[in-house]
């Protein structure tokens, strides 16, 4: 996956919720994991939106500020909006992939 | 918004030359940025991404004009987003407060010798039906267009009839088709008698008579009851609903003495007697009724345009509900008549 393919609010928030998936992290903390396994720097005006969006939607929640951070958690429905978003992925990859392969043989 | 205290660059790291200006320089374009943002959403997450902010600066993640031009994007995002939040929210009472005048405050502003207050609460409970925008397709060829609805709170005594304008045909998303919605009020000493074609389900009591008008006066006695011709509000107070709202068309209503002329640009006119539904851009001209002034033009001295009318995105629809009075008298139905361009 490249910083190419994953543009839009969408796919950051996909990002956001595959972070937090892990664990609850801050914004700083978000931006350095995203950055490590999809390879895409979200701003903070960026990372802040799409977080504004998803607590809104209720799929990630504020914990009490740790100092100047807050960090943020996963929530069920967030956990099972991400399932679901990275099982259809998965499926369009595949068919994708195997299209692919079929086209190369 | 105040910059938060710790913000400065951690011990140890050095900002990139050239790129990340002093401490007090960043957090001062971080809170003009920051002042871009909508209110409510700054209260909640400025402080923290002013402080994350200035921290991928200090870490040399970001450069000043990098996450300047990040937080201009994204407020203008986060603008556009309770832009569109707040005209939703505009609609909403537009439409309530039309539907809730049309069921109350027009037929509360005349004093009826024959209205009780039991009456009034009937009026007021009187509900339309929303039918979904674009519903409705002119018959025949060429594109669909917007149409507009008169909600008139009908009263006993008062005939609703076709009035004579272009003929025309409106097909329903269901394949049904009836004609133009284009009524005629009359006071006669018999209550409501609409066209069954534009109403899909006739009130309790009426007697259908298709593709004609349809008459209460043949329904069960004792449900209905002559009323007087003075009995009958004399002021007919229609709106004109469009189907979308469309910048710079919005029709202007004018006002006028109680029982005298109504007129709603490329909408409605009424009379205390007759009511004529004139399509806006429907192409064709309409012959206004005897003694109509031309809609765009008042009819004299003593007349002053109203404020422009609010409207709706959803219509509404073609619906006729008797709401039961005292002894069984119909006290009010509410009329929604569609007219199409």
């Amino acid at each position: 996956m490249t910083g190419d393919s994953l543009r839009g609010s969408s796919d950051r928030s996909i990002l956001i919720l595959t972070s937090l998936a892990g664990s609850p992290r801050h914004g700083y903390a978000l931006i350095k994991d995203i950055q490590g396994f999809a390879g895409v720097t979200l701003g903070a005006g960026t990372l802040y939106g799409a977080l504004a969006k998803l607590e809104q939607a209720g799929l990630v929640a504020a914990l009490p500020a740790d100092e100047r951070r807050r960090p943020y958690q996963i929530t069920e429905a967030g956990r099972e909006h991400l399932r679901a978003r990275l099982a259809e992925s998965a499926r369009i990859a595949s068919i994708g992939l195997a299209r692919i392969a079929a086209a190369s043989s | 918004m105040s910059p938060q205290p710790g913000t400065s660059p951690q011990p140890g790291t050095s900002p990139q030359p050239g790129t990340s200006p002093q401490p007090g320089g960043r957090r001062r374009m971080v809170r003009w940025t920051l002042a871009l943002y909508p209110r409510a959403w700054r209260a909640r997450y400025g402080s923290e991404v002013a402080s994350l902010s200035e921290e991928l600066i200090a870490e040399g993640d970001s450069t000043p004009w990098r996450a300047g031009l990040d937080l201009i994007t994204g407020a203008a995002v986060e603008r556009g987003r309770a832009l569109a939040k707040s005209r939703r929210i505009a609609v909403v009472p537009a439409v309530a407060v039309l539907v809730a005048a049309a069921g109350t405050g027009w037929a509360l502003d005349r004093p009826h010798p024959a209205r009780t207050s039991t009456q009034a609460a009937s009026l007021a409970s009187v509900r339309c039906s929303p039918v979904p925008a674009g519903a409705v397709r002119v018959h025949g060829p060429g594109p669909a267009r917007p149409r507009s609805s008169v909600v008139i709170p009908a009263q006993p005594g008062w005939k609703l009839s076709r009035a004579p304008g272009p003929a025309g045909q409106v097909r329903l998303k269901t394949g049904q088709v009836r004609p133009k919605g284009i009524w005629c009020i009359t006071r006669l000493p018999m209550p409501c008698a609409a066209s069954r074609a534009s109403l899909p389900r006739p009130p309790a009591g009426t007697r259908a008579l298709p593709g004609r008008l349809r008459s209460i006066r043949g329904g069960p006695p004792g449900r209905l009851a002559p009323v007087r011709p003075r009995t009958v509000p004399a002021q007919v107070r229609p709106r004109t609903v469009p189907a979308q709202v469309r910048p710079g068309a919005v029709p202007a209503q004018v006002r006028s003495a109680p029982g005298r002329w109504r007129v709603v640009p490329g909408g409605i006119m009424v009379t205390p007697g007759r009511c004529i539904v004139l399509p806006p851009r429907c192409g064709k001209k309409v012959a206004p009724p005897r003694g109509a002034i031309r809609a765009g033009s008042l009819p004299g001295p003593g007349w002053t345009p109203g404020p422009p009318l609010r409207t709706p995105a959803t219509l509404r629809p073609a619906t006729l509900r008797p709401v039961p009075g005292p002894a069984g008298i119909p006290a009010a139905v509410c009329v929604v008549a569609a007219g199409v361009a």
